[in-house]
């Protein structure tokens, strides 16, 4: 479910693109200094643009220097991070022990198994620290397994689940940015939740898995889909821009705008060689 | 205080949202309470927020418009977020507008006309009554799924905030009687951000495969089980 918000790159300025990457390389840093070189395995894209965006809105003091790391060894990289990183290396953890244990629970994926041991100590250390955004990654991971194993719940309750998630993680602190934060995430994640049930429809539709979307099947599947997303999408965009957010703007622009859409796009494409391929089988 | 949020935040009438959030920003470093602690700058940071609060909560109401037009109209493109804004169905002129409206046997443009279903009247009568829940109950145990049907279930299902229910019976109430305003209406309604938002997508180029920086050489060296769609 993770890693659809990214930027559309070819957009980006050079600039933009050194700002994105040396966020990216802050928060990869960071998670290993915090949570040890494994949890850089579970870096996201949306984390990273949560630093950008928190960061943007907040401007705490950052952090900013070049280095060589284990991935990259012979060139080194600009990076910056501050406060908001460490927040946001926190979550990400987070986010990966709890889906670390689905998967176990799931499918007893022994990758999983192994990830979760590795993150749990890590975890009841972040609980104590950020117990509102914790409850909430808890509390919504275990009614999103309860709904899919009811696979009674439209499309709107099992994405509502998701954003209440990320609503919570993108409120760094109560205070006046709360509102607008609060109902972007909600917003942001209900649109990850829909796009990652399209991503999955065609496998959940030959296994016969619990898919929101499924009533929603036919030939106009990808259009109603991305009549929903738009819908949803618009309303993160609409909550981004009464934001007072300066710096970097142009570049969370460019991920809400364009970047979100790099999932759908491919799936439509798919779609495309696909239709294509059954008309040239049918002559 | 000042009454015109503009000149509070020292702009005049007028300038666009960049400058706004600029001068915002400005002001905030000056006054905030993390910055100077005294009794005065915390009146002066309350001024400021309200200032930034109802200019930009104004702009929105108006998305999509110029910045220049923006203080004009009231509830335009970006009505539809509201249901019970005034355009909104649940709003003094939408169909729902409670006792006044239909209900009471008004206005002859109000939904109050069923073909006779007694079921599909007291679904009306819930939904004018704001009772969501109740109404989407009664329109289950209705078997026959008339373009009606769908528009009261996507009112309902609005009112709930169950937005991609609403959105998809609202254009299944549309595709069924194309010709009936008061569906288009809704629909419209329902996508008045996505108007807003297709406008401001238009500036950028076809998203490719995105960009990947680090995750696949991770997946290469560890089997990472976390970064699936890489």
């Amino acid at each position: 479910m993770f890693g659809y918000v990214v930027a559309n790159h070819d957009d980006l300025t050079p600039q933009q693109m050194e700002r994105y990457r040396g966020a990216y390389c802050g928060l990869c840093k960071t998670l290993g200094q915090r949570h040890g070189f494994f949890s850089r395995m579970s870096l996201t894209y949306d984390m990273t643009f949560l630093v950008v965006l928190l960061s943007s809105l907040y401007e705490p003091p950052a952090e900013q220097g070049t280095e060589r790391c284990a991935l990259h060894p012979a060139k080194p990289h600009p990076y910056w991070r501050n406060e908001i990183t460490e927040y946001a290396a926190d979550m990400n953890v987070a986010l990966a022990y709890y889906n670390s244990v689905d998967d176990w629970r799931d499918d007893h994926n022994l990758g999983g198994l192994a990830q979760a041991k590795l993150l749990k100590a890590k975890c009841d250390e972040i609980l104590q620290h950020y117990p509102r955004q914790m409850r909430a990654i808890q509390y919504s991971l275990k009614e999103l397994a309860r709904l899919e194993k009811a696979r009674t719940a439209g499309p709107d309750e099992a994405a509502a689940c998701f954003g209440t998630l990320m609503g919570e993680l993108f409120v760094l602190k109560e205070d006046h940015w709360s509102t607008p934060l609060r109902r972007m995430g909600i917003a942001l994640g209900k649109f990850i939740y829909i796009l990652d049930a399209c991503d999955d429809l065609p496998e959940d539709r030959r296994t016969g898995g619990y898919n929101p979307l499924l009533s929603m099947d036919g030939d106009d599947f990808l259009t109603r889909c991305r009549e929903i997303l738009t819908m949803l999408i618009a309303e993160a965009a609409a909550e981004f821009e009464k934001l007072p957010i300066v710096e970097d703007a142009a570049l969370l622009r460019n991920i809400l705008y364009s970047g979100v859409w790099s999932k759908f796009t491919a799936l439509e494409a798919k779609q495309k060689t696909r239709s294509k391929g059954d008309t040239k089988q049918h002559e | 205080m000042n009454s015109d949020p503009y000149a509070v935040l020292g702009l005049t009438r007028g300038a666009s949202d960049d400058e706004v959030k600029s001068a915002y920003k400005k002001l905030a470093k000056k006054y905030h309470p993390d910055i100077n602690p005294s009794a005065e700058a915390e009146d002066k940071m309350k001024e400021i927020n309200a200032a930034y609060d109802a200019i930009v909560n104004h702009k929105a109401d108006s998305y999509g418009s110029p910045a220049g037009s923006a203080q004009g109209g009231y509830g335009g493109a970006y009505g539809g977020y509201d249901p019970f804004g005034p355009d909104g169905p649940f709003g003094p002129n939408g169909p729902f507008a409670g006792f006044g409206g239909a209900y009471a046997g008004g206005g002859s443009r109000r939904s109050s006309n069923t073909g006779g279903d007694d079921r599909l009247n007291a679904v009306y009568r819930y939904l004018a009554a704001g009772y969501y829940r109740e109404a989407l109950n009664t329109l289950q145990d209705i078997p026959d799924h008339t373009a009606r049907w769908y528009y009261y279930s996507a009112v309902a299902n609005m009112g709930l905030g169950n937005r991609i229910a609403a959105l998809q019976h609202a254009r299944e109430a549309v595709q069924m009687e194309p010709n009936n305003m008061e569906y288009q209406e809704l629909l419209d309604q329902l996508q008045a951000g996505s108007e807003a938002y297709r406008g401001r997508r238009q500036a950028y180029s076809a998203p490719g495969r995105g960009l990947d920086f680090c995750s696949q050489l991770f997946c290469l060296f560890f089997c990472c089980p976390f970064c699936r769609p890489c």
